[in-house]
């Protein structure tokens, strides 16, 4: 009996230890996450400016987007960027790991922090950076192509290729971020795989179908799924380099929430688009999550 | 084929690949070298597009701290990123140390909690919560930047995985021997934790110190802005003021260099155990 009450007495206090532990972390949570979601939801519902009374609506916000063509274009915008930029950075970051990890081992550290080093540079002074090179008239991009003697492009001026200097741009961003997840993939290649496969004697291309390919496939999926994520939340670079110019060619989602909202105060036409990219990129980071959790197991 | 000439073989390959990495690399580092180049070239040689400057002046960085008050810009971030990056970490840690470590009703719920919060994405709660900040009377100050964002499911999440990896005879006699939790946590555990938390820490420092969106959603007011408002804010409608932009480019990026340099295997083990191997 006695020890039975000192037991439960033990529990108590883990019990209080733990409460007391989580509560930073779990308050900030709930009320920066959780009820903000839930808000979203509840903003979406009505119309409103931010200043005079919320007006109940329903789902007409919703309908409405239905039909708003400009919010339509956005989510295309937005899908093109993902389409072009997603495969573009896996092939890039896959094929430069593939360099970099056989390169010995101080060419390989250079390289490697070479093409990491752009991550460390915010969105904001990359965008900046560049938006001078490839400045229509002056820029250094277009001076090598009059060298070459092609002609000079509009690049971030001109609607058709605005998003794909974009595209360039977050690629010369993320792709050391990215390259250093396939190359950890890579280094978690026991060699005996390819020793062996020597004696068989495989050529290089045997071996990189047979052994590396498969090897790359966790790596593979968790690229995928983040970059496609990022992809569809893509703002700053944009806002940088063209604010979603010229002719809304790069006015993507989160850029058309943040116009939607801080601009034009239509907060609760604003939250009704977020819920839906919410709803998009809820099936990716769902994806995501079973990655995580199956790694755990 | 005799071993001869497959050694010169591979030895050509090795030197194509290697020439492939540099031309790699240099192709990364260009944009860097063009913005640390024009940094330091006079406002009237921005556009020679010279690759090494005729003149170097230093009147550019003098510029933007005398002229600009960039210094008050840096001494903004450097509060909100060393704050955001001790309260996460302490926040966190205790949460995960209560995850991994104590037992009590309802942790599964609350580790359910922290899991799905890391699938809701930052852009779409910006509205709900610049108008949360604005209840709690948080827009236009400092602490409205830092509170919404140091709690993460994220970083919970990869310290109770560290916890789990701690043998756990070590705090149980530490307990024995009539230690309480937490001094169990601060002197026991949070000392082993030293990697895992000097990666996180790397990796919230340059978070807090490249964000943007959020600071400013938060705060209009200039006196509040951040290094990369103010780096932006070197533009106008019409005009950019290059020469100025890349100065302090070059200032807001150089620590975050220095940082890499010291941690880098840090960063890289952070975003391989972040990542999927």
């Amino acid at each position: 009996m006695q020890a039975k009450r000192a037991a439960t007495a033990v529990q108590r206090r883990e019990t209080r230890a733990a409460w007391i532990m989580l509560a930073p972390n779990t308050l900030g949570l709930v009320l920066f996450v959780f009820i903000p979601i839930i808000y979203a939801f509840y903003l979406s519902l009505f119309s409103w400016n931010g200043l005079t009374d919320m007006k109940y609506i329903a789902l007409k916000n919703f309908l409405k987007l239905f039909q708003d063509d400009d919010y339509g274009a956005s989510l295309l915008t937005t899908l093109r960027y993902a389409v072009t930029y997603v495969p573009c950075l896996t092939l890039l970051s896959l094929g430069i790991a593939l360099v970099v990890n056989s390169l010995r081992q101080a060419p390989q550290e250079v390289v490697r922090t070479s093409v990491f080093l752009p991550y460390c540079i915010s969105t904001v002074i990359s965008g900046l950076v560049w938006s001078f090179l490839l400045d229509p008239k002056l820029g250094y991009v277009n001076t090598v192509l009059r060298y070459f003697g092609l002609p000079a492009q509009a690049f971030l001026g001109s609607p058709n290729q605005a998003l794909n200097c974009i595209v360039v741009t977050s690629l010369w961003i993320q792709t050391g971020y990215y390259s250093i997840i396939f190359l950890a993939a890579l280094k978690d290649i026991p060699r005996d795989y390819y020793e062996a496969s020597n004696i068989d004697g495989a050529n290089s291309w045997q071996k990189f179908h047979a052994i590396t390919l498969p090897h790359l496939r966790n790596a593979g999926s968790f690229v995928l799924v983040v970059s496609t994520i990022g992809a569809f939340q893509v703002f700053d670079q944009i806002k940088i380099l063209t604010s979603g110019g010229p002719n809304s060619a790069t006015s993507v989602a989160v850029l058309k929430v943040w116009e939607t909202a801080f601009t034009l105060n239509k907060l609760g036409y604003a939250s009704a688009q977020a819920f839906i990219l919410f709803l998009i990129l809820m099936v990716f980071s769902s994806i995501q999550l079973k990655l995580i959790s199956s790694e755990e197991s | 084929m005799t071993i001869v000439e497959k050694k010169s073989r591979q030895s050509f390959g090795g030197i194509a690949l290697l020439l492939l990495g540099v031309l790699i690399g240099l192709i990364f580092l260009f944009p860097i070298y063009i913005m640390l180049m024009t940094s330091i070239k006079p406002v009237t040689q921005i556009f020679d597009l010279k690759l090494i400057p005729d003149t170097a002046v230093f009147s550019n960085y003098v510029e933007i701290f005398q002229k600009y008050d960039f210094t008050r810009c840096i001494r903004n971030s450097l509060i909100v990123a060393v704050v955001t990056t001790c309260l996460s970490l302490f926040m966190q840690s205790t949460s995960a140390y209560a995850l991994s470590r104590l037992r009590f009703r309802g942790k599964n719920a609350v580790f359910f909690l922290v899991i799905s919060t890391m699938m809701v994405p930052f852009s779409v709660l910006i509205i709900p919560l610049f108008l949360i900040a604005k209840a709690l009377h948080l827009t236009n100050t400092l602490a409205g930047i830092i509170i919404p964002i140091a709690a993460n499911g994220y970083g919970v999440y990869l310290l109770r995985q560290f916890f789990f990896g701690i043998p756990r005879d070590m705090d149980e006699s530490a307990f024995i021997d009539g230690a309480g939790y937490f001094q169990i946590f601060f002197r026991i555990l949070l000392p082993l934790c030293k990697p895992i938390l000097i990666t996180l820490a790397t990796c919230y420092f340059l978070y807090n110190w490249n964000n943007y969106l959020w600071p400013i959603i938060v705060t209009t007011k200039k006196e509040l802005w951040l290094v990369q408002a103010g780096i932006a804010g070197f533009r106008s409608e019409r005009t950019v003021e290059w020469n100025l932009v890349f100065a302090a480019s070059v200032v807001t990026s150089v620590p975050l260099f220095l940082l890499f340099a010291f941690f880098q295997k840090f960063l890289v083990e952070g975003i391989k155990t972040t990542g999927i191997k």
